[in-house]
């Protein structure tokens, strides 16, 4: 298995921001954690994803498609932290002049 | 003998006959919080007036209910309405909910007094408590000692008898391991067996609700009023649910148990072993059927369960963006920063050790040779066990490695995840486990044995469990606190 780390790659991804000290600390321990890990290689596995689910033996029902009373808008943006009206206010998505 | 002592079913059989009022009841768990908590640091948040109050009215009522009056905690990652809910995060630290998870609902409706939230690591990650952004809980039996986690505020508070129950969620072990490390009995159900509407998700195809007592009684009595089909979760199961009350009574005579046996279990604390083999020969002497059964594809669960449960989880956490609800960083450039630092900032180490791991092992290029690997694993497992549960009805395993270890004792990781051992194998699977005191070491520290059973088998763990818990009479057994 490859098992290059690139931290800074995976931290975009993931919307996180190391301070370099912590970096260093933090590649070596995923690097031990990957080789760990890596004992599946062990196993001489033919991946085949239609065997990958988990399945219990009974019925799992759709529920039936009728309408209810949802969050009022006050009570849905009550845990945001900046709000006007009945909108959440984020920065600029599209950023220009 | 104080009520707080008590085990739920014989408060609530005092409660029934009307020899005691909720309000007693609740007033001397509330001495008990008072005296103790200090020291043990089980909850996040408490609202013990609004328990009094809650009482009150229950006595007025003339219509006793199942769990009327008899206070319950829940585990700080349960969504309890205008009750705040952390996840022992500082990026939930202010939430709120404007809405009860289903197993809150159907507690409230049966009028349980919700007294409080109890402490977790953080978004359940971690096998101690010490994840938690807020403070380390102990344990009741050892201060020096972890509870156990993630579920281990909900273990020590019930452990300390600040609270007769609790409810806690169980990932890769987090309701089993503070049970076995704090002397209770803590079910992981069946997956899709208790609704997990209102729990915060960690790994979806892993997590369940399950209760944290101090007897199987208990035990059984909170699943007959958690368990269930919600329209609200789609993993919600609907098969139809027995009387566990009932189950649990029932004769034994015809369970086939197999144990676990193998290299796996070279690495167990001699103590443990000792208990568990006395256990398996109380079984036998019962007239019980026992075999050993061997699993090849035991040895891979970690890494299989250290792949899945971290892709899951960087998903799942992606939610937490400073937009709709939790911690927002003040300054910030762009939408893109905000995300950025709200995160950095929100999130404590072993949750961000997380969500790089699953970042890692979902991205480009080592998606096939990690989650899909891990995944294929998983499958592997789960048929070793439908196998096995053609030749017995229940297997028992070590519910850990080690008895309660010290705060700051496993400060790498891997040390840490090491004692999720047993615990994983039954979340991988989807299948129910239950661990169960059957004694204490030298030291007082308790130790637990796992039972584990087929899909929707709760019924059957629980009978052996009463079975076993008569024999071993751990109640004998006190946390010195008390």
């Amino acid at each position: 298995m490859k098992r290059k780390f690139d931290l800074d790659h995976l931290c975009q991804l993931a919307n996180l921001e190391l301070p370099e000290r912590e970096k260093n600390n933090l590649t070596s321990q995923l690097e031990k954690i990957v080789n760990w890990v890596n004992k599946l290689e062990e196993l001489k596995l033919e991946v085949n994803t239609e065997e990958t689910h988990l399945t219990i033996n009974t019925s799992i029902p759709l529920r039936s498609d009728e309408p209810t009373r949802s969050f009022s808008p006050k009570e849905a943006i009550a845990n945001s932290s900046e709000s006007e009206k009945n909108f959440i206010k984020v920065p600029k998505v599209i950023e220009g002049k | 003998m104080k009520l707080n002592q008590l085990p739920l079913h014989k408060l609530r059989e005092l409660l029934h006959k009307k020899e005691v009022k909720a309000e007693e009841v609740v007033a001397e768990f509330i001495d008990q919080i008072e005296k103790v908590e200090k020291e043990i640091s089980a909850f996040i948040t408490l609202d013990l007036e609004k328990a009094i109050e809650q009482a009150k009215t229950i006595d007025q009522k003339k219509e006793k209910r199942s769990l009327a009056g008899l206070p319950i905690a829940i585990k700080d990652n349960i969504s309890t309405k205008d009750f705040r809910t952390t996840c022992s995060s500082k990026i939930l630290e202010n939430y709120i909910p404007p809405y009860n998870a289903t197993v809150v609902e159907k507690l409230l409706s049966e009028d349980a007094i919700i007294i409080g939230k109890t402490n977790l690591d953080e978004f359940a990650m971690g096998s101690s408590t010490e994840n938690s952004a807020f403070f380390p809980t102990k344990n009741p039996w050892d201060l020096t000692r972890v509870p156990g986690g993630s579920s281990g505020g909900s273990a020590a508070a019930v452990a300390s008898s600040e609270v007769p129950a609790a409810l806690g969620s169980d990932t890769g072990g987090s309701i089993r391991q503070p049970a076995a490390f704090c002397g209770l009995v803590g079910l992981k159900p069946t997956y899709g067996q208790v609704s997990r509407y209102g729990l915060v998700a960690f790994a979806s195809s892993l997590d369940q609700i399950g209760p944290l007592t101090k007897t199987v009684k208990d035990c059984a009595i909170l699943m007959n009023i958690i368990a269930g089909y919600d329209p609200k979760d789609s993993t919600s199961v609907s098969y139809p649910v027995p009387d566990f009350q009932i189950e649990t009574k029932k004769e034994l005579r015809d369970l086939r148990i197999g144990y676990l046996e193998g290299e796996i279990l070279k690495n167990v604390d001699s103590e443990i072993i000792g208990l568990y083999n006395e256990t398996l020969q109380r079984i036998e002497k019962a007239g019980l059927k026992v075999e050993g059964i061997h699993f090849t594809y035991w040895d891979y669960a970690l890494a299989c369960y250290y792949i899945i449960a971290p892709s899951e989880a960087s998903s799942n956490l992606a939610r937490y963006d400073g937009v709709r609800y939790g911690f927002r960083v003040p300054h910030y450039k762009n939408l893109k920063e905000m995300y950025t630092k709200t995160r950095t900032l929100g999130f404590g180490p072993e949750v961000k050790r997380r969500i790089i791991l699953g970042t890692f092992a979902l991205s480009s290029g080592y998606y096939e040779d990690y989650y899909l690997k891990a995944a294929k694993t998983r499958a592997l497992i789960s048929q070793e066990f439908n196998q096995a549960f053609q030749e017995v009805d229940l297997i028992l395993t070590p519910v850990t490695p080690e008895p309660a270890f010290k705060f700051g004792e496993k400060l790498d990781p891997i040390s840490m995840y090491l004692s999720d051992v047993f615990t994983v194998t039954a979340n991988l699977a989807g299948i129910p486990a239950l661990s169960l005191p059957i004694g204490l070491t030298k030291n007082n520290l308790p130790v637990g044995i796992q039972i584990m059973g087929n899909f929707f088998d709760e019924g059957k763990i629980l009978q052996l469990a009463s079975q076993i818990e008569k024999e071993v009479k751990f109640n004998q057994y006190k946390p010195k606190l008390n």
